[in-house]
C-alpha cells in the first residue's frame, strides 16, 4: 500500500484514473490504485466520479456497483465537498468549503487551495495568496506550529499551482520570496507529508524544472552561488548537477541526464505530466538560440550530433524557431545562416520588384486608358459620321420636314413654329 | 605536641615530594613535548621544579583528605619510617636523573623492601624502578647503533615486570593518584606522536613502536576510563604513525578507531590530520575531504578553548582548510570564493611555517601554492594591474634570492607577459609540487590559455581558425587544448560576458570571426512588436496559444534579451527581482539601423498589400 502515498481523497480518485491510464504500469498495481480509490468512493457512497468507468475496470470482484459500506453511516459536511469535487463539480465544491464554518481558516484555505488545483481556477488561486498574507498579518505572527506549518504547505501548493499554469518564473519567484519569508519550508520538502496532495518529490521536480526553464543560460552560475538557495541544492541534487552541466556548456550531457531524471518520473505522475513536454521543448529551443546566438554559421547536422537531439526534431524545431520570431536567419537545406530578414538591399529588390508591378500597372491602365481612349475616339468618329449621315438625312429629311412643317405651319396656330 | 606538629610537617613535606613523582601535570607533559625527547630525565626534573609549587597545592588538599580517612593517630606511628623511605626514594630519583642507573635501582630495591612502606609510597617507588629501567633502556639503545631488538634487552623486560607487579597497588591508591601515574608512564613509553612525524621526519622518535606498545599494553591493567582510552590513542599513534601495519583494511579500521575515541584529545586530533596531510602529500587523490573536514572543524573548536597555540597544529589547520577549499574548487559553486579562502589559508598556513622557523618541503609546498593561488586570484579579477603581487609581500621579500621564489618569480613573468613556452619550462622547475598542486596548475595553464586567447588571438585577427586558435594556445608538451574546450571557453565567455571581443562562430568550417562588426541583430522586432503581432493573430485565430504563454516562451528562451545581466553577490530576492525586470524591460529602444529597414519593410508590405 506505500505505493500509493499516503494519497487519500479525491486527488486519489484522479490520480487512481490517470495510473489505471498508464499504459506503463502492469494491471497488479492498478488494481492497487483502483481499488483503493474504489473503496474511497464507497466510503462516500458516491458513483458520480466521471473516472467510475475506468476505475472499476480494473477492481477485482465487483464490476461497477458500488457497495455502500455499513460502516460509513455517519456523513460528515467534509463528504459533501468530497463528492462534489470527485464529480468535478468543483465550483459547488468550492462553494460549500468557503461556507463551512466549522473548519479553521487556515485549514480551510489549505482546503480551498487543493480544491482550486483539481479544478484549475488559476484566477482564483492568484487571490489565495493575498488572503494568507492579510490573514498572516492580523495574527502579527502568533502562530502555533500547526499554523506554521499549514502556512508552509499552502505555499508549496501554490508554488505547484503555478507550475501547472506553466508560470515557471513566477513558480521560483514565488519560492524564493517564501523562501524569505520563512526558511521553515525547505525542511518542509524533506517531508512525506501523511496526506499527500503534491508529494515532494514532485514539489522538488516542479521547481527544479522552474529553475532551469526560466533562469536564463548567462546566470545559472550565479544562481547556483546564491547563498540561501544552499539547502535547495542539497534537497535537490539533480538540480545542482543539471545546473553544473549547463554552466559548463556540456548541453548534449544536460540533455541526457535531464531526461533521464525526469522523464519517467514525469509521465508517470499525474500532476507533473501535463508540462513536461513544454518543459523539454523550451529548453531545446533555448539552446538552439544561444547557438544561434554564438554563430553565423551552422549545420542541422551538427547541432543534431553535438546536442543528441534526433535530425528531424532539430529540422523542425529549428524551423519554427526561426519563422515564429522572425528571426535573422535563414535555412537552405542542412545550412542554417544568418541573413538578416530586412535588408537595405533587400528593400531596394522589393521597391524593384514593387515598381515592376506599378510599372506593370501602369502600363497595363494606360493600355486600358489607351483602348477606353480609342474607343471613345472610335465611337466620336462613329457617332460623328454616324451624325453627319444623320444630319444628311436629317437634312434631306429636314427640306421635307420643312416642307410639312411649313404645311403644318400654315395648317396650325403660328406660334409654335418658333 | 611541638615534636607532633614537626613530624605532621615532615610527613607533609614527605608527602609532597613523594606525590610530584606521580604527579604528571599537564604544564609538564607539554613542555615534555615541545622538546627534543633526548635528555628526558633532566627535562623532567626541570619541569618538577617549575611546577612543584603548583602541585603543591593540590597535595595539600589530599593531604587532609587521606588524615580524616586514616585517623588522626597514623602519621605520628609511622613518621620516622616515612622520612626515611621519602629521602630514600628522593635520592634515588637524583641518580637516575644523574643517569646513575644501577644504584639508583638497587636504592629503590632498598626502598621497596622496607618491611613498614605504605602503599602510596611503595608505588611511587616502583614507578621510579620502571621509569629507571626504561631510561637506562633507552640510553643504551641511543648509544647503540643497530635497530631495537626487544627480546635482548632484560631493562625492558624488567620495566615490563615492575609494570605488572604495579597492578597490586591499584585497589590501595586514590583514583587520581592513579590516573596522573598512567598518563606519566604513557607520556614516558609513547610521547603523543601530534605532527611530529611531519615536521621531523621518521626519525622523531626513533625507538620504534614495538618496545612503545609492549609497554604500553604492560600499563593496561592500571588504565581505567579516560586513561584506557588515552593508552588506546598512543597505541594506535604509535603503530600508525611507524606503519604497523603498512596499510590496508586493517590500517583503515585502526584511523576510524582514533578518529571515534579522540573526540577532545587534542594531540591525537593532530595526529590524525597530519595523517591525512601526509596522504595529500603522498595521493592528492586519495584525500577523504568529509572526514578532513570534520576533524579540522573539531580540532579549531577544541582550539580555540584551549590557551596555547601550538603553530604546527595551526599551520596544519590552515593548510587543511586550503586543500579542502582547494578541493571543491572545482565544482561550480562559489569558484572564486573558494579560491580566495584556499589563498589566504595557504598564506595563513606559511606565515605559521615562518614563526616555526620551519624550512621544509612542507614551507616550500605552502609558500608555492600561495603564490599560485594569488597569481589565479588577481589574473582573474577584473582590476588585474592594481593587485599587490605576492612577491611584493615583506615576507616574501626577505627571501627573495632563494631559488624557489627566484622559480616562482620566473613563473610569474611569464605568466604575465604571455610567454607559452617560457611557462611551461618555468612551470617544470616546480615539478615536485604538482601531484599536490594539480588543481591549481591546471586552472593556471587554463586561465593563461584564456588571457592568451583575449589578450593577443581575438585583438590580431579578425578570422581565424579553430585548429589555430588551439595551436597558438599551446603551452610547452602539456596537452593540447581540444577543440571541445576552445568552445567551452567562447561559449562560457558569452554567457559570463567576460568575452573581451566579440565573436561568431561558422561552425561549418570551424572559423571564429573576431570583432564587433559582427555583432548584428538576432531578431529583428522587439518583444514590443512581437507580442502586440503575435496577440493580433491570436484574436483572428483562437487556437494559438494565449499571450501569456507566448510571453513566458519567449522569456523563457530569452530572445528578446537584450543584454546579459551581470546579478552577482545578490540575495536570492534581488536576483529574481533583476530577472522579473529584465524580464518586463519592454521599453528597449530599437537600435536605429535595425529599426530603420523593419520600417521601411513594413510599409513596402502595406503597399504590396494595397497592391494585391
Amino acid at each position: 500500500m506505500d505505493l500509493l502515498n499516503g494519497f487519500y481523497g479525491p486527488v486519489l480518485v484522479e490520480r487512481a484514473a490517470f495510473a489505471a491510464q498508464d499504459e506503463f504500469l502492469s494491471p497488479e498495481i492498478k488494481s492497487v490504485w483502483c481499488s483503493a480509490a474504489f473503496e474511497y468512493l464507497g466510503l462516500l457512497q458516491f458513483n458520480g466520479s466521471p473516472h467510475i468507468g475506468t476505475i472499476s475496470k480494473f477492481v477485482e470482484g465487483n464490476q461497477g456497483n458500488l457497495i455502500p459500506n455499513a460502516s460509513t453511516a455517519k456523513v460528515q459536511v467534509n463528504y459533501n465537498v468530497c463528492r462534489k469535487v470527485v464529480a468535478h463539480e468543483f465550483s459547488d465544491a468550492i462553494a460549500l468549503q468557503e461556507a463551512d464554518s466549522n473548519v479553521p481558516f487556515l485549514e480551510k484555505l489549505y482546503g480551498i487551495v487543493r480544491l482550486l488545483i483539481l479544478g484549475e481556477k488559476w484566477k482564483s488561486l492568484d487571490e489565495i495568496d493575498h488572503r494568507l498574507d492579510a490573514y498572516l498579518k492580523s495574527k502579527e505572527g502568533c502562530l502555533s506550529e500547526a499554523e506554521k506549518h499549514l502556512t508552509l504547505a499552502v505555499r508549496l501548493l501554490i508554488c505547484g499551482a503555478l507550475y501547472l499554469q506553466g508560470r515557471y518564473f513566477d513558480c521560483i519567484k514565488y519560492f524564493v520570496t517564501a523562501i524569505q519569508k520563512d526558511g521553515a519550508i525547505f525542511d518542509m520538502l524533506l517531508l512525506s507529508d501523511s496526506e499527500a496532495f503534491f508529494t515532494t518529490e514532485e514539489i522538488i521536480t516542479m521547481i527544479t524544472l522552474s529553475v532551469i526553464v526560466s533562469v536564463p543560460l548567462d546566470n545559472y552560475e550565479e544562481f547556483a552561488q546564491l547563498e540561501e538557495l544552499k539547502p535547495l541544492f542539497v534537497i535537490a541534487p539533480t538540480l545542482s548537477s543539471c545546473l553544473s552541466l549547463l554552466i559548463d556548456t556540456s548541453y548534449n550531457s544536460f540533455l541526457k541526464l535531464w531526461n533521464e531524471s525526469f522523464d519517467q518520473k514525469c509521465s508517470s505522475s499525474y500532476f507533473l505530466c501535463g508540462r513536461w513536454k513544454e518543459v523539454q521543448a523550451t529548453m531545446r529551443y533555448k539552446i538552439y538560440f544561444f547557438y544561434l546566438r554564438i554563430s553565423n554559421r551552422v549545420e542541422i547536422r551538427y547541432l543534431s550530433e553535438t546536442l543528441g537531439i534526433d535530425f528531424e526534431t532539430v529540422r523542425t524545431e529549428i524551423n519554427s524557431l526561426i519563422d515564429d520570431l522572425t528571426l535573422n536567419f535563414s535555412i537552405n537545406d542542412q545550412l542554417i545562416y544568418y541573413r538578416n530578414r530586412y535588408e537595405m538591399s533587400d528593400i531596394v529588390k522589393n521597391l524593384s520588384s514593387s515598381k515592376t508591378i506599378l510599372d506593370e500597372r501602369i502600363e497595363k491602365l494606360k493600355n486600358q486608358n489607351d483602348l477606353v481612349r480609342y474607343q471613345v475616339q472610335q465611337s466620336i468618329i462613329e457617332n460623328n459620321a454616324r451624325l453627319r449621315e444623320q444630319n444628311r438625312d436629317l437634312d434631306a429629311c429636314n427640306d421635307e420636314s420643312n416642307e410639312n412643317l411649313q404645311n403644318f405651319v400654315s395648317n396650325s396656330e403660328p406660334d409654335l413654329g418658333d | 605536641m611541638t615534636g607532633d606538629d614537626a613530624g605532621y610537617g615532615d610527613f607533609a613535606a614527605s608527602e609532597d615530594e613523594n606525590y610530584d613523582d606521580f604527579m604528571a601535570s599537564d604544564e609538564d607533559v607539554s613542555i615534555e613535548m615541545e622538546d627534543e625527547t633526548e635528555d628526558e630525565a633532566e627535562n623532567e626534573g626541570a619541569a618538577e621544579n617549575e611546577t612543584g609549587s603548583k602541585t603543591r597545592q593540590g597535595s595539600a588538599s589530599r593531604r587532609d583528605d587521606s588524615g580524616a580517612e586514616n585517623g588522626a593517630g597514623k602519621p605520628q606511628v609511622e613518621s620516622g619510617a616515612a622520612v626515611m623511605a621519602s629521602a630514600a626514594l628522593q635520592e634515588a630519583r637524583r641518580m637516575v636523573q644523574e643517569q646513575r642507573w644501577y644504584e639508583a635501582r638497587s636504592a629503590l630495591d632498598g626502598v621497596l623492601q622496607s618491611s613498614t612502606l605504605d602503599p602510596d609510597r611503595a608505588f611511587g617507588a616502583r614507578l621510579e624502578l620502571v621509569r629507571c629501567c626504561y631510561l637506562s633502556w633507552v640510553s643504551r639503545q641511543e648509544n647503540a647503533a643497530g635497530p631495537a631488538e626487544l627480546t635482548e634487552h632484560s631493562e625492558l623486560q624488567e620495566a615490563c615486570g615492575h609494570l605488572q607487579q604495579l597492578q597490586a597497588y591499584v585497589d590501595w591508591l586514590e583514583p587520581e593518584v592513579l590516573d596522573s601515574a598512567v598518563s606519566r608512564l604513557l607520556d614516558l613509553f609513547a610521547p603523543p606522536l601530534k605532527s611530529k612525524l611531519l615536521f621531523e621526519g621518521p626519525a622523531a622518535s626513533g625507538l620504534g613502536p614495538r618496545a612503545a606498545v609492549t609497554l604500553l599494553e604492560c600499563c593496561a591493567p592500571l588504565a581505567r576510563h579516560e586513561s584506557a582510552q588515552d593508552l588506546r590513542s598512543r597505541v594506535l599513534q604509535h603503530r600508525l604513525g611507524f606503519n604497523d601495519p603498512p596499510g590496508g583494511s586493517q590500517r583503515r579500521q585502526m584511523l576510524d578507531e582514533l578518529a571515534t575515541i579522540s573526540g577532545g584529545r587534542l594531540d591525537s586530533l593532530e595526529f590524525l590530520i597530519t595523517t591525512h596531510v601526509q596522504q595529500f602529500l603522498a595521493d592528492p587523490q586519495g584525500l577523504d575531504v568529509p572526514q578532513l573536514q570534520s576533524l579540522v572543524s573539531h580540532a579549531s573548536a577544541l582550539l580555540q578553548r584551549s590557551l596555547t597555540q601550538p603553530l604546527r597544529l595551526l599551520s596544519l589547520l590552515s593548510f587543511c582548510e586550503a586543500i579542502i577549499a582547494l578541493n571543491n574548487y572545482c565544482s561550480p559553486h562559489d569558484h572564486a570564493k573558494r579560491l580566495s579562502e584556499c589563498q589566504t589559508a595557504f598564506w595563513n598556513c606559511y606565515k605559521h611555517l615562518e614563526e616555526l622557523g620551519d624550512h621544509s618541503r612542507f614551507r616550500d609546498l605552502t609558500l608555492c601554492a600561495f603564490v599560485l593561488s594569488s597569481m589565479l586570484l588577481t589574473g582573474q579579477a577584473a582590476n588585474a594591474h592594481q593587485a599587490i603581487t605576492p612577491f611584493e609581500l615583506e615576507q616574501i621579500k626577505v627571501i627573495e634570492s632563494t631559488p624557489l621564489v627566484q622559480d616562482l618569480k620566473h613563473i610569474y613573468s611569464d605568466f604575465v607577459g604571455y610567454n607559452l613556452s617560457g611557462f611551461a619550462d618555468s612551470l617544470r622547475k616546480i615539478k615536485q609540487f604538482h601531484l599536490q598542486l594539480a588543481g591549481l596548475v591546471d586552472a593556471l595553464i587554463h586561465l593563461l590559455q584564456t588571457r592568451m586567447l583575449w589578450n593577443r588571438v581575438a585583438r590580431l585577427y579578425s578570422c581565424i581558425s579553430l585548429s589555430d586558435i588551439r595551436a597558438q594556445l599551446q603551452i610547452g608538451d602539456s596537452p593540447q587544448l581540444s577543440r571541445n574546450d576552445l568552445l567551452t571557453i567562447l561559449m562560457k565567455s558569452i554567457m559570463n560576458d567576460t568575452a573581451q571581443v566579440y565573436f561568431k562562430l561558422d561552425l561549418t568550417h570551424d572559423l571564429v570571426y573576431f570583432g564587433k562588426e559582427n555583432r548584428r541583430p538576432l531578431c529583428p522586432l522587439s518583444k514590443h512588436l512581437y507580442l502586440s503581432a503575435k496577440s493580433d493573430a491570436v484574436t483572428k485565430s483562437p487556437n494559438t496559444p494565449s499571450c501569456n504563454s507566448l510571453k513566458e516562451w519567449v522569456d523563457n528562451i530569452g530572445v528578446f534579451e537584450t543584454k546579459p545581466r551581470r546579478l552577482k553577490d545578490m540575495s536570492a530576492v534581488q536576483f529574481v527581482h533583476e530577472l522579473q525586470q529584465s524580464r518586463e524591460c519592454t521599453a528597449v529602444a530599437d537600435s536605429s539601423d535595425q529599426a530603420k529597414p523593419l520600417k521601411y519593410s513594413q510599409l513596402l508590405q502595406c503597399v504590396r498589400d494595397a497592391l494585391s
